[in-house]
């Protein structure tokens, strides 16, 4: 039982006391940031799931040994029944120069690449189009590019590149140093919309793609250059930054004739580094990945077929990180009310000490004196986890328009959307995560009050009458 | 003397100060009668204040027995002696003690929220309302309900202590020095006020004074010097 002076007087002291307000709001500011930040912190990684997801295929088959056909892996993966698409990949690093940039970058610079204009790393990707479209987000990728860059030329293979197009670049572009007419089109590469912005690329141009690879020359290998040219045929954009920012895909048959693989050799092969695999929907994907990386085990030894979450374990692991670090940041705001809280209940105690002499010599017992200062306690953090909880859920709902009004009226934009590609700010609300959170400031509000409380509790009563 | 209310029998009482005990009461035997007001005199330091903490139960003795009603209650679990004091034994100080954020009124009502829940008490609250402004008005104080401690004079203040030592209908009230922090005016009335309650409602009173008159017009007197009785 609560005995009725407990809570009137807790009431009537909390009322008496301005600075209680103090912890009331330290409460609520520290509620209102763990559900604000903690919502678009949510929301942000549910974007950055969802462009995972959309960017990556539902298994990968990868860790194949340098000789992988993919008629034979494709045989065997799809002999699951729960594998509904396979694509071919083939992966290999290079660089590339747009065509014309990089003698007049060489001149002004005596020789030394250093403008991201003139040349960049990439990260080729050769894949089949058509499998692609039916087994991965690929038909997204190319709306999005289109609507941030340049649509492709050929909608329904957007790796097919139009001479017309080509000589049509040739001719708006022309300058001093670019050759003349073409015989005939280079294969169409597929930049994202992003890169083709930051190193100014255009629809049909021409892109002067190098790498290298061995070549077994009995007793040694050599590592030999290999040049080609391709031609931009459109935009991709799969909204994974890291994706976006270092992939270049191309004609898987394209790449498989740099690293050597000519389709007019008798002893060429498919060549493929991944396999991309569509599951069944409804079937789980960790199932059907272990059970294709068992079918697979014969055939090649090394390889893993991963989950998209697998694929993408690291960048998932340090976003969930940076979000644990935020929670942990912001429960030290909670901290610091909570010892404003305690500072302020102390303080009363002391200066309530004759009071609580009184009390007793009327008849209050320990656990009454106790719960005056606990209910004062948690009076303050029910008020500020109420208070936080409405203005973080209002703040999380308005916070778009609060970030425009920001914008528009300060000139200062609280989460800079363009930064993150984003069109609004992303948020998310879970209401498990808000109920943790109220009851927690509840609770370290509690204990908070409880300390200076159980000093109140165990004072002797004699002294607590004579306190001046 | 009427049958003892409230007894002290054989009461020590030591503090201890770093590794000495000081005593305090050595072996004191004290008793109130039903409706007594019995003055307790004393030059400072002979103990007084130490045999009113320990006969309310406040400060527990280090020997020898505290009794209610001839039963021992110093050694009761400490709710019990709570409940014992908050429904016997009320207690008035030189400097009233009131609780300075509540008004006249509500200090009185406080009384009435010892042993009660809030919905219990919200339950009652009009007829305990009603208790509490009929002790205000026994008191003299009619006009005075809403007003704040520190609007009060001192005689105001004391009368406010009373009514709500009295609010529990205790049998026996002890007062520290209840007349010492005011005028002879002041204290004169509120003596008279004590004399009359004491009459009117058969409540005892353990009186610690200075005062040789006003001990004079109380029941029995009883003298104290180096912690023990000596009258």
């Amino acid at each position: 039982m609560i005995p009725a002076y407990s809570g009137f007087l807790a009431l009537r002291y909390l009322r008496t006391r301005w600075v209680n307000i103090l912890g009331t709001l330290g409460v609520a500011v520290a509620v209102w940031a763990l559900i604000v930040v903690i919502a678009v912190f949510s929301g942000f990684i549910s974007e950055i799931r969802q462009s995972i997801r959309i960017a990556t295929p539902d298994l990968l088959a990868t860790g194949f040994d340098a000789e992988a056909s993919f008629e034979e892996l494709d045989a065997l993966i799809r002999a699951d029944e729960d594998v509904v698409g396979t694509a071919p990949r083939l992966r290999h690093h290079g660089m590339y120069f747009p065509y014309g940039r990089l003698g007049q970058h060489l001149q002004q610079t005596r020789g030394m690449v250093t403008s991201p204009l003139a040349f960049d790393f990439v990260e080729l990707v050769g894949i089949d189009a058509e499998r692609e479209k039916e087994t991965t987000g690929f038909r997204t990728w190319i709306e999005k590019g289109a609507a941030h860059g340049f649509a492709p030329a050929v909608p329904d293979d957007p790796l097919e590149v139009p001479v017309a197009l080509e000589e049509k670049w040739r001719r708006e572009a022309r300058q001093p140093g670019t050759p003349g007419p073409l015989l005939k089109a280079s294969p169409g590469v597929l930049v994202s919309s992003r890169r083709a912005r930051a190193s100014q690329l255009d629809l049909g141009q021409q892109l002067s793609v190098v790498t290298a690879r061995f070549v077994d020359r009995g007793e040694d290998t050599d590592l030999v250059q290999v040049r080609r040219y391709f031609t931009i045929s459109g935009c991709f954009e799969t909204n994974h930054q890291i994706l976006d920012e270092t992939t270049a895909l191309v004609g898987i048959d394209a790449l498989r004739e740099m690293l050597g693989q000519h389709p007019d050799d008798p002893f060429a092969i498919d060549l493929v580094s991944d396999v991309a695999i569509r599951v069944r929907p409804g079937a789980d994907p960790a199932t059907v990945a272990a059970r294709v990386q068992a079918a697979l085990l014969a055939a090649q030894p090394g390889a893993t077929v991963l989950t998209w979450e697998q694929q993408n374990r690291v960048f998932l692991g340090a976003v969930d990180q940076e979000r644990g670090m935020m929670k942990l940041i912001l429960f030290a705001v909670m901290l610091v009310a909570a010892f404003l809280i305690y500072s302020t209940l102390h303080m009363t105690v002391t200066q309530k000490t004759r009071d609580i002499g009184v009390l007793t010599s009327m008849g209050a017992a320990p656990p009454g004196i106790l719960r005056i200062f606990v209910l004062s306690g948690g009076v303050i953090g029910v008020a500020g986890a109420v208070l936080g909880v409405v203005s973080g859920l209002l703040s999380a709902h308005y916070l778009n328009d609060i970030n425009d009004w920001s914008r528009a009226k300060l000139g200062v934009e609280l989460f800079p959307t363009a930064l993150y590609s984003l069109d609004q700010i992303p948020y998310e609300i879970e209401p498990g995560w808000v109920t943790q959170v109220a009851v927690s400031a509840l609770a370290i509000t509690l204990l908070a009050a409880w300390l200076p409380a159980r000093r109140a509790a165990r004072m002797d009563p004699v002294r607590a009458l004579s306190h001046e | 003397m009427t049958r003892p209310i409230l007894e002290a029998r054989a009461v020590t009482k030591s503090y201890a100060i770093g590794s000495r005990s000081i005593p305090v009461l050595r072996g004191v035997d004290l008793a109130i009668g039903e409706g007594e007001v019995v003055a307790l005199l004393g030059a400072s330091g002979a103990g007084k204040s130490t045999l009113l903490h320990v006969l309310g139960l406040l400060d527990p003795p280090t020997d020898g027995q505290v009794l209610f009603e001839g039963k021992p209650v110093h050694n009761l679990p400490i709710r019990e002696r709570a409940h014992l004091r908050h429904r016997q034994i009320g207690f008035v100080f030189q400097f009233y003690h009131l609780i300075p954020e509540l008004n006249a009124l509500e200090n009185v009502k406080l009384g009435t929220m010892m042993d009660r829940s809030l919905w219990s008490w919200l339950k009652d609250r009009r007829a305990l309302d009603e208790r509490a402004r009929e002790l205000l008005r026994t008191v003299g104080l009619t006009e005075r309900h809403t007003h704040r401690p520190s609007e009060l004079s001192g005689g105001e203040r004391q009368r406010v202590a009373i009514a709500r030592a009295l609010i529990a209908r205790p049998k026996v009230i002890l007062a520290d020095e209840p007349t010492g922090n005011l005028d002879s005016e002041t204290a004169a009335g509120v003596l008279e006020l004590l004399f009359r309650i004491n009459r009117e409602e058969r409540v005892a009173f353990l009186m610690v004074t200075h005062d040789e008159r006003l001990a004079d017009r109380c029941h029995r007197v009883v003298r104290m010097k180096d912690g023990v009785v000596v009258s």
